[in-house]
């Protein structure tokens, strides 16, 4: 009995990603939600390794796992007014929610049937390295983001920069005399 | 020049797990004599993918015993005794004459005069027959699954952390850069911690501890950034390779090795040294805990064994870091190997890599210890100061230095 490890690997992961994406969504405890998010973010990560691609596995893992449920459980505590203060729950049957989902359920089949089916997808991983010394085949995660992308890259750090300063700006418009309007 | 005492402890454990399962088939072939169908379990149980298997489980619980019972006792040890006599008192002292049995219990000698070794098991066991408090209208679930997050974002980094050049579960390429983010997973498990417990001061000790981790998250990154110039490779095998010859300035090889710190990374050492103390949550970045001021901290309404837990895996943080630092900068596990004995054929050295690292992991948890006893807690509002406004220029400047100096030559 020949047993593919590696579909059963991914079969595995893809279900608790899945259920997971799920219980963030309905859940009515913003931060239960929250622990949904890292562990659906992480599974995410543990399928780039099934993909050959251990770099943005940890990348994944620095930035989504490390980073962002915090700021979202951040968000959360600096917004409720007593410690464990739950949003109201909702009725039981939305109508106007469901078909808003059946909705854009079709429209996202209709999009991957069309674009998924032509695309002649590889049959196993390709391990993409992250930085390819050679000059002949630039195939490295590196070559690509400072060779051929570099001026997005300039730009995104621009981008970050210029929110962060106005973050800072806008956190700071309460105190008078520090900033001006 | 240096030589493990362990050359693959993968290995090692597969020729010991080769013996036994070649034991248990023997025994298993003996029982198919009256049972026919056991002959093929023996089989399956000898072939190669079956021991490879149950070798890497032999390997990963040898690994995780001897960093989570061994090095945890002996750091913890090391930290308790060293800051009892730094306040001028003996400081813990069950030791193996505190046990009841026979031959330990002589009516001659005192029984809680010892060293103090088996105190910590002594409090383990104490914490494991205390009572599971789970406080009311906490959010049960979330409070119960933080301390398994928090202990298993920490033992993720020990199965990529050589503890010499054979002695690792795994040697990953990418292993300094998986470590630093299995570093960066606690903060989320700490600030559900301190949410899920329905206690002001938790989160408040949560919210502080979250803010003060990820923001000396980035100043490790970026010192980490300023070695990487230099080594060219994030395995950290390779990186205690390129230290283990001797340091050369300008064309002369002078006697020291080339330790990273003896160089242009010596800013990138510090700023790595001072994220990671704030990383293991020590004093002076203790405010989190800060006992005296909140209690416990995050880890108030923890009781038992989760509180054991919790605690626990603050020194194998520090156990964690202090190898870290040793392996980036300063030469990890090199050293000479002064003798080589030869035991039955198997050439043994006196001094293997596995005591060279260990000396440098409890000489850096000593002087942590010293440093955290002997200097004020620093406010929360100052940590955050010191982290983004003087550590990140600092570390941006280290990661210039590397780079002119690798571009001079």
């Amino acid at each position: 009995m020949d047993v593919d490890w590696e579909f059963l690997a991914f079969v595995v992961l893809s279900v608790f990603e899945i259920a997971g994406s799920i219980l963030v969504v309905i859940n009515k405890r913003l931060v239960r939600a929250a622990f949904w998010l890292a562990l659906t973010l992480v599974t995410i990560g543990a399928i780039y390794v099934l993909f050959l691609s251990e770099f943005i596995f940890i990348i994944q893992i620095l930035v989504y796992a490390g980073a962002v449920p915090v700021l979202v459980v951040f968000g959360i505590m600096l917004t409720r007014r007593r410690i464990m203060d739950e949003p109201g729950g909702g009725r039981v049957v939305m109508l106007r929610e469901f078909t808003v989902v059946l909705a854009v359920a079709a429209l996202f089949g209709m999009m991957a049937v069309s674009f998924l089916g032509p695309v002649a997808w590889p049959q196993s991983g390709v391990a993409i390295p992250v930085y390819d010394p050679s000059a002949t085949s630039p195939r490295g995660i590196a070559n690509s983001m400072f060779d051929s992308f570099s001026i997005a890259v300039i730009l995104i750090a621009i981008l970050l920069g210029s929110g962060m300063i106005g973050g800072v700006y806008l956190a700071k418009m309460d105190e008078p005399g520090k900033v001006g309007p | 020049m240096s030589a493990p005492l362990v050359p693959s402890l993968f290995g090692a454990c597969k020729v010991l797990i080769t013996a036994i399962i070649g034991i248990v088939q023997q025994i298993i072939y003996a029982l198919s004599g009256p049972v026919p169908p056991l002959r093929g379990l023996g089989d399956w149980l000898g072939s190669d993918p079956v021991l490879t298997v149950i070798t890497y489980l032999i390997v990963v619980t040898v690994v995780v015993l001897w960093v989570s019972v061994l090095n945890l006792f002996t750091i913890m040890w090391v930290e308790r005794k060293l800051y009892s006599r730094l306040q001028d008192r003996y400081g813990i002292m069950i030791s193996i004459w505190s046990l009841p049995f026979w031959p330990f219990n002589r009516t001659h000698r005192p029984t809680h005069r010892g060293a103090g070794y088996l105190q910590n098991l002594a409090d383990g066991v104490k914490l494991i027959q205390k009572e599971n408090i789970t406080p009311r209208n906490a959010d049960s679930a979330m409070f119960h699954i933080s301390p398994v997050l928090i202990a298993a974002s920490t033992l993720m980094v020990f199965a990529v952390l050589p503890w010499s050049s054979g002695f690792y579960v795994a040697n990953l390429d990418l292993g300094i850069l998986f470590i630093l983010a299995a570093f960066s997973l606690a903060p989320l498990g700490i600030l559900i911690a301190g949410w899920a417990a329905n206690n002001k001061y938790t989160l408040v000790g949560g919210l502080r501890a979250a803010a003060m981790l990820l923001s000396y998250s980035i100043p490790m990154v970026l010192a980490v950034i300023a070695l990487v110039i230099f080594t060219g490779s994030l395995n950290p095998l390779t990186i205690v390779q390129q230290q283990d010859r001797p340091l050369m300035v300008g064309g002369t090889a002078l006697p020291i090795p080339a330790w990273y710190v003896f160089g242009p990374q010596v800013i990138g050492f510090v700023i790595f040294s001072i994220a990671m103390i704030a990383e293991m949550e020590r004093v002076p970045f203790d405010i989190p805990e800060a006992e005296a001021e909140l209690v416990e901290g995050w880890t108030t309404e923890y009781s038992g064994m989760r509180f054991g837990i919790v605690f626990a895996f603050k020194w194998l943080r520090m156990l964690a870091a202090c190898a870290l630092i040793s392996i980036l900068y300063l030469g990890g596990w090199s050293g000479p190997v002064f003798v080589t004995l030869s035991v039955g054929g198997i050439p043994v050295p006196i001094v293997p890599e596995e005591i060279w690292f260990l000396l440098r992991i409890y000489l850096l948890a000593s002087f942590f210890v010293v440093l955290s006893w002997s200097i004020p807690r620093v406010r929360i509002d100052q940590i955050l100061n010191i982290g983004w406004k003087r550590l990140i220029p600092y570390s941006l400047l280290a990661i210039l230095v590397a780079a002119g100096f690798r571009a001079v030559g």
